[in-house]
């Protein structure tokens, strides 16, 4: 690549940073320290702090995020393990099967979770049949334990991220370490804690710090859980409030700083790596091969966990079939109409063109500005270029909900930016918001994919007369295109899936992207909930054939690109 | 991955070419796989989409409605109106619904659109400065401003603007909230050269507007708005939705009938609410627990021996009814909300909830009852779901609709409020799904507000023929002196005194069961001293209307700790028993 076309690569980042990535926050940051006549004043902020419910709303969204980090954690990082040590039947399947519980928002999941921990839900009535419980006092499982049932649908969402990373960074430690630390006499617990885990530390750090920040601020399942005492909701709830309001701006406030926070607090505490590994294997691991006993025993820790991840799955294609389902474990009635009902509904097919045209075009924004950043920076030496990786992920550490509330705040009549909401439709916008969050799975897939393509390659087309740009063009793209139709379909299935910009942006129901009408759906009177589900059956089918669709053409690389 | 090595040259081996895009699939064949997989899922709905729609691709006009109606009713007039204007005109209409919550939400969305659109207007089209007093006084319109001041001249460039804030309809909600936008000056009789709105449907259609049709009040419910800026289209009451398998899993043998019967301490973390700042139905149910009160207190004050020293007039009588009923009321609501499972955030969940176990009884308007009452009916015509309308304890009042400021096609609002009006549009309401002008898909089971429609020629086709609403209206006199003032301080009271502490309520409460209501600590959870009615009727209610929000966040904090620390106490006095 000539130089020129990598300064303009280089200018043409910056200015799509600063313009959709910090201008928004800004925004925000600004309303939250201004009054109406235009003075500073830290009223609103303060008064964040000062208000119970506001400070119970951080402290609760606080315990959601740790507990599904640590839950996540102790799901993951055994199974982890597992893949990487031992041999065992049906090891590759469930590999790739762990990623199933990301094919949905989980949002949609805790629809199926709520009829299945009912007072007269599903689990109820297993134990009741199984003589645990007694069928004349339920527990109310979610009555006064919402936030039980958030932790537990998060957890299963989002532990396949923390597994991918601890997998992949298990998968590149040096097996010489801990055989080194085997032949001196240290005990298997041991050697995992003093030589293991120290070495995986940074990768499993990335993955918690996503997780966590991805709890601590979301925003869908809170709200179908019917649980306001947490921040995001309170912000959600503040949207048809905002003229002349500066409490939601402020709570925005307070949540990006907390996040930022935690971000750094852990990279001070965990992200350093003290040990020092080779960075590649200097030896072949040697896969343990266990007795068969053992072996199926790992196969069903492993189909156990990931049954349990599905089970929410499982409850909305139920909820999507059942006629009734009331005091008993399954449905009692199987039904098509509600399928029927839903795919022929007036928003739903306007919701999915919309949620592909808004997805497509987001996954061409990624595409021409990733696959520019990662050549910058993998093959050029600008000086800098370090600076424009960091920009591209940048968006993995700051929470999705904050910046759909900057795009707001900015586009807002009377503000710099009102031009992007084109009249009413929100595309632009919509587009701009799902292209800045997604960039970095399509920056690391390309990234990766360049690192693989020797340079050679590309050098010898340019000794035959070929320009940069053409060499780059017919030798390189051709060589990494796998990697980008899997990161560009990586990104595309996550922004089907977005669900704080849609929810947020989107107000009207002819621009709804399809969460936002399944949410919508949630609320219609009588068999509501079946609707929705329904729909969210449809998404999941949809979003399976997609991600698979991913892994079939990324291969192992999948883990890559959670590294934040 | 297969190199350009790999594939032979057509130009070269020209009788075994390989056709280009089969080299192509050959390359790409997982890639293909996936697009086609893709292709065939999107292919369902694609294939199920509705024939009729009320959002097309194309049309010729749009009618913005904002509304809190539920998807059913939305569709069926979306539907039905589109179709008529079709025929009328030949013309294809998009009606295009704004639902961004319940009706206390739209409330403050309205204010809230209204007050940057004018923003807009006084900076940009007017060149004055914005200052809080002007953003306070635009939409004011109780007080009347002295002569050139700052309020009066923005109050007066409000009322004169066509601001607007691109949405024609607000249709449904309660007569409230209707009543305070026409106040507001954001609901609208005609348009600013004195065009469309309700006035040219009552010229055309007089019977309407008449004692046999719409009354202009009914039993002290105000049917229609005599200015004209909105009138009602259908009518509520409300009521208690419950389910006869947990209640009989409770202990408890009597199906609810008043409601104190969802203050039972046995409903403990069983009764289903929703937050009164988002739903208008929630408040509207409490207004009338709280109505209800007062009227009782007015009964014993009435029973009480006249003459003496103590001898009162009416209105004394009357105004000390009031504070007394305020009291016992949000007493009550107190009780039921300390029952509550949680507050959901829409209303439609109450009926949900119940109906599916998750909660014994809920309080709704009465026709989330009757629809969950009717889907839950298995074969043998039982239900578990009942749905009871309080004697005594419910008005009648009315859903409604109006125009609203600056719409972008008051002609098309026009001929929407005059279609709901109108026997297509009353039956649409009041039919059986599948009559002759009924609604296509369920019956929406609600009953119309014109007196002249329930004739005995329809009595076969109605979806509720047993029902007699201007009779039932009869049992209960609403008065709207006595809580209108303070409907928006109900509103923040009990989200001050039941939701935001909640916790703690729930705990004393408890505690007090526990106990067996021991006389001081009961008379501690009940205390309300901060909140009596002249104090809600002036302060609370002053800094609701001020749209000052850190005034009413600072308000609702201190209050909230108040109430946090009376319930604390009031459980450490159960505990103490004393």
């Amino acid at each position: 690549m000539s130089r020129k076309l990598s300064y303009f690569v280089f200018a043409a980042m910056v200015a799509f940073f600063g313009c959709f990535f910090l201008a928004p926050i800004w925004t925000t940051v600004v309303s939250a320290f201004r009054t109406a006549d235009h003075k500073f004043t830290a009223e609103f902020v303060w008064e964040v702090f000062r208000n119970p419910l506001y400070r119970e709303g951080l402290t609760n969204a606080f315990w959601i995020a740790l507990w599904t980090t640590l839950g996540c954690l102790v799901l993951s990082l055994p199974l982890a393990l597992l893949h990487v040590r031992y041999l065992f039947p049906g090891r590759v399947l469930l590999n790739s099967l762990v990623l199933t519980p990301m094919v949905l928002p989980p949002f949609v999941g805790a629809i199926g979770v709520k009829a299945m921990l009912g007072q007269a839900g599903a689990l109820n009535s297993l134990l009741a049949a199984v003589g645990i419980m007694d069928p004349a006092h339920p527990i109310d499982w979610l009555g006064e334990g919402q936030m039980f049932g958030i932790v537990i649908m998060e957890v299963l969402h989002l532990y396949p991220i923390i597994y991918l990373n601890a997998a992949a960074a298990l998968a590149n430690l040096d097996p010489a370490m801990e055989e080194a630390a085997a032949n001196l006499g240290c005990t298997p617990a041991r050697r995992f804690w003093r030589v293991t885990l120290p070495l995986i530390m940074p990768g499993v750090f990335a993955g918690g710090t996503i997780v966590f920040i991805w709890a601590f601020t979301e925003l869908g399942v809170p709200l179908v859980f019917d649980y306001d005492r947490v921040t995001s909701v309170q912000i959600f709830r503040s949207l048809n409030d905002l003229s002349g309001n500066p409490f939601p701006y402020a709570l925005v406030f307070v949540m990006l700083a907390f996040s930022a926070g935690f971000y750094l607090l852990g990279k001070v505490l965990f992200g350093r790596s003290d040990a020092v590994g080779g960075g590649k294997a200097t030896t072949a691991r040697e896969m343990i091969v266990v007795k068969p006993l053992w072996g199926w025993a790992m196969t069903a820790l492993f189909a156990g966990v990931t049954f349990l991840a599905v089970l929410p799955h499982l409850g909305v294609v139920f909820l999507s079939v059942a006629s009734d389902w009331y005091q008993t474990v399954l449905p009692t009635g199987l039904t098509l109409d509600h399928f029927r009902d839903a795919l022929g509904h007036d928003l739903t097919l306007s919701s999915i063109s919309n949620s592909l045209k808004y997805s497509s075009l987001a996954v061409l924004v990624d595409l021409v500005l990733g696959v520019s950043v990662a050549y910058v920076v993998v093959r050029t030496k600008i000086p800098g270029r370090q600076i424009l990786d960091t920009m591209a992920m940048l968006p993995l550490a700051v929470p999705g909900l904050v910046m759909a509330f900057g795009y707001l705040a900015m586009s807002r009549e009377g503000q710099p930016l009102s031009f992007l909401m084109l009249g009413e439709n929100p595309i632009l916008l919509l587009v701009i918001a799902y292209s800045v969050r997604r960039l970095p799975y399509v920056v690391r897939s390309a990234s990766a994919g360049f690192q693989q393509v020797s340079p050679a390659l590309e050098e010898a087309a340019q000794n035959m007369g070929a320009t940069p740009e053409r060499a780059l063009w017919r030798i390189t793209l051709p060589l990494v295109a796998p990697n980008l139709v899997a990161g560009g379909l990586l990104a595309f299935a996550f922004a089907m899936l977005e669900v704080s910009d849609s929810m947020i942006l989107a107000q009207q129901a002819a621009h709804f992207p399809i969460t936002k009408a399944i949410y919508s759906l949630i609320g219609a009177l009588g068999s509501g909930p079946n609707l929705a589900a329904a729909l969210g059956v449809w998404a999941m089918v949809f979003l399976t054939v997609t991600i698979v669709g991913a892994a079939i053409l990324l291969g192992k690389k999948m883990g890559a690109l959670f590294r934040g | 991955m297969t190199t350009a090595e790999e594939t032979p040259d057509p130009t070269l081996l020209p009788e075994r070419a390989v056709p280009r895009w089969r080299a192509w699939l050959g390359r790409y064949k997982k890639e293909t796989l996936v697009v086609v997989a893709m292709l065939a899922t999107l292919a369902g709905p694609f294939l199920l989409r509705p024939a009729g729609s009320t959002g097309p691709a194309r049309y010729d006009r749009r009618l913005v409605v904002i509304t809190p109606h539920h998807e059913l009713i939305r569709r069926e007039f979306g539907l039905a109106f589109s179709r008529y204007w079709k025929e009328k005109t030949g013309q294809v209409v998009f009606v295009d619904w704004r639902v961004p919550g319940g009706t206390s939400e739209i409330a403050l969305l309205l204010k809230s659109e209204y007050l940057g659109a004018f923003q807009h207007h006084w900076e940009k089209t007017l060149g004055k400065t914005w200052s809080p007093k002007v953003a306070q006084a635009c939409l004011e319109g109780k007080t009347v401003f002295s002569e050139g001041s700052e309020e009066a001249a923005a109050r007066k460039a409000f009322v004169e603007s066509e601001v607007g804030i691109g949405v024609d309809l607000f249709f449904g909600g309660g007569p409230y909230d209707f009543q305070q936008q026409a106040r507001a000056g954001v609901l609208v009789a005609t348009t600013k050269k004195g065009e469309g709105g309700l006035p040219s449907v009552r010229k055309a259609h007089p019977e309407w507007f008449s004692e046999a049709g719409i009354p202009e009040t009914l039993s002290g419910e105000t049917f229609r708005d005599k200015d004209e800026r909105w009138a009602g289209t259908c009518l509520s009451s409300f009521g208690i939705v419950y389910n006869r398998d947990v209640l009989k899993r409770l202990g408890i043998e009597k199906e609810p009938e008043s409601w104190a019967d969802l203050a039972d301490p046995r409903l403990l973390g069983q009764v289903a609410l929703s937050d009164p700042s988002k739903s208008g139905s929630v408040t509207k149910a409490f207004e009338m627990v709280i109505q209800q009160k007062m009227r009782q207190a007015l009964d014993d004050l009435k029973q009480r021996p006249k003459g003496g020293r103590f001898a009162k007039s009416e209105q004394e009588l009357e105004a000390e009814a009031v504070r007394v009923g305020w009291q016992e009321g949000m007493r009550l609501i107190q009780r039921i909300a300390a029952n509550a499972r949680y507050f959901t955030d829409s209303s439609p969940k109450i009926p949900l909830e119940v109906s599916r176990g998750d909660a014994a009884a809920g309080m709704c308007i009465d026709y989330y009852g009757r629809s969950a009452e009717e889907q839950t009916r298995g074969k043998d015509g039982k239900s578990r779901v009942g749905f009871v309308a309080p004697v005594g304890g419910t008005a009648v009042s009315v859903d409604p609709v109006g125009m609203l400021r600056g719409a972008p096609d008051a002609e098309l609002a026009t001929a929407f409020m005059a279609f709901v009006l109108s026997d297509a549009g009353q039956d649409l309401w009041g039919l059986k799904s599948g009559a002759a002008g009924g609604p296509a898909k369920v019956a929406l089971r609600r009953l119309p507000v014109r007196r002249d429609w329930y004739t005995e020629a329809r009595l076969p086709m109605m979806s509720d023929a047993g029902e007699r609403p201007f009779e039932k209206a009869k049992l209960f006199h609403y008065e709207a002196d006595w809580t209108g003032p303070v409907f928006n301080a109900i509103r923040f009271l009990i989200r001050v005194m039941c939701l935001d502490t909640h916790k703690e309520l729930r705990e004393a409460w408890v505690e007090l069961e526990r106990a067996g209501f021991p006389p001081e600590a009961t008379r501690t959870f009940h205390e309300l001293g901060l909140i009596h009615f002249d104090n809600a009727a002036s302060n609370v209610t002053q800094t609701l209307a001020s749209r000052d929000k850190a005034q009413e966040t600072r308000l609702a904090r201190q209050l909230g700790e108040a109430f946090r620390k009376q319930y604390q106490l009031a459980a450490s006095q159960a505990r103490r028993g004393q």
